[in-house]
């Protein structure tokens, strides 16, 4: 009785850490890039896309390294689609396309917020 | 692949621990809710397995859960009888005193062809043999015979019988079961010795060798044409196990 009891309450904690854990991650890689694609945003639209290259190649790194750990809980293909975005971002501001630019980084955000939207806490995600 | 290789040891590992965490019974008799348990537990497993794409902690947590109601399910059924039988039912009679219950089958949407069936299984031809059965929460059948179709017991004629306790085995595959021997007292040496007289090298020849309660050692060779053996090693009254 008393290992089925431990079982239960490590269990719980358990369960109860990974789940704050995960939400926690989400939460702040999700703000971390709500916040870069909007200056990079702005300064694709002021064309300066040097800027714009340097901050989307540290949000490049940003996101390689945080993705196998966001792998564990957030669905690959949506994991996937953000990698080839950030891509493709970089790409169209090297060629300074401010159209495609634009675009991608649109891409993006739904793609992120469509990671976070499936792991959040919600009603809507429950039913 | 090898990431379908590491998620299918991770989730079959974690598949294990759950399933003997909740005990032996879980294995045979079933309760509902363990059913229900062990069948989703290994759903849950099953599909992250096959499916790369889905996050391993889809497959994870949901185990976790499960083992935290099973848990509490549990432990709620063994101190709240009301918990037991809303989570378990009771257990329902179907014969009583030889007369089929016929209500009560029919609520419990048990056929009689179910009956006979169970019966059969128990060894049970005919059912005029019978003096209750009961049709247990983990859908087993328990049958009673009526007395005079009981086996004669040595009690019913009054004989005292001696302690029959589990044998011990001693060589299992030409390995020999060093804490059984140290169960029965005895060693290796002891053992050898035993064995010499048969013919036999060591415990490498032996296929199986045990001893059981009433001092007698059984040796099955492993070479063909070997006979089985059957001797009296130790007295009845040396047996402490």
């Amino acid at each position: 009785m008393r290992l089925m009891l431990g079982t239960v309450i490590v269990s719980f904690i358990l369960s109860i850490l990974l789940v704050f854990f995960c939400g926690m991650t989400s939460h702040r890689i999700c703000v971390y890039f709500q916040l870069r694609m909007k200056e990079t945003d702005a300064l694709i639209r002021k064309a300066g896309w040097q800027e714009a290259l340097s901050m989307v190649s540290q949000a490049q790194a940003y996101w390689k390294a945080q993705s196998p750990l966001l792998s564990m809980w957030a669905p690959h293909q949506s994991i996937d689609d953000v990698t080839s975005g950030l891509q493709l971002l970089c790409i169209s501001i090297e060629e300074r396309e401010k159209y495609h630019a634009l675009l991608y980084s649109a891409e993006i955000s739904a793609a992120l917020s469509l990671i976070f939207q499936q792991d959040a806490f919600a009603l809507k995600n429950i039913l | 692949m090898l990431t379908v290789l590491c998620r299918t040891i991770i989730l079959y590992l974690l598949s294990i621990l759950a399933i003997r965490l909740m005990g032996k019974r879980q294995v045979g008799q079933l309760q509902p809710y363990e059913f229900v348990l062990a069948l989703m537990i290994a759903e849950l497993a099953a599909a992250p397995m096959e499916e790369i794409g889905a996050p391993l902690l889809y497959g994870v947590l949901p185990i976790l859960g499960l083992m935290i109601i099973h848990g509490l399910a549990t432990l709620l059924s063994v101190h709240f009888t009301f918990f037991r039988r809303l989570l378990s039912g009771g257990p329902s009679v179907i014969i009583r005193k030889g007369v089929i219950q016929y209500d009560e089958m029919r609520r419990m949407c048990y056929t009689t062809t179910d009956l006979m069936e169970e019966l059969r299984a128990q060894g049970i031809m005919n059912i005029a043999d019978v003096c209750t059965a009961i049709l247990e929460t983990n859908g087993r059948l328990s049958a009673f015979l009526h007395g005079e179709h009981r086996p004669l017991a040595p009690s019913d004629i009054g004989l005292s019988v001696p302690y029959e306790g589990m044998p011990m085995t001693l060589i299992v595959d030409g390995r020999i079961q060093q804490e059984h021997l140290q169960k029965c007292g005895l060693n290796e040496q002891w053992l050898l010795k035993q064995l010499r007289p048969m013919g036999f090298s060591g415990a490498q020849d032996i296929l199986l060798a045990s001893l059981d309660t009433q001092g007698r050692l059984f040796i099955q060779g492993k070479r063909e044409g070997d006979q089985m053996h059957l001797i009296q090693v130790l007295d009845e009254k040396a047996v402490h196990w």
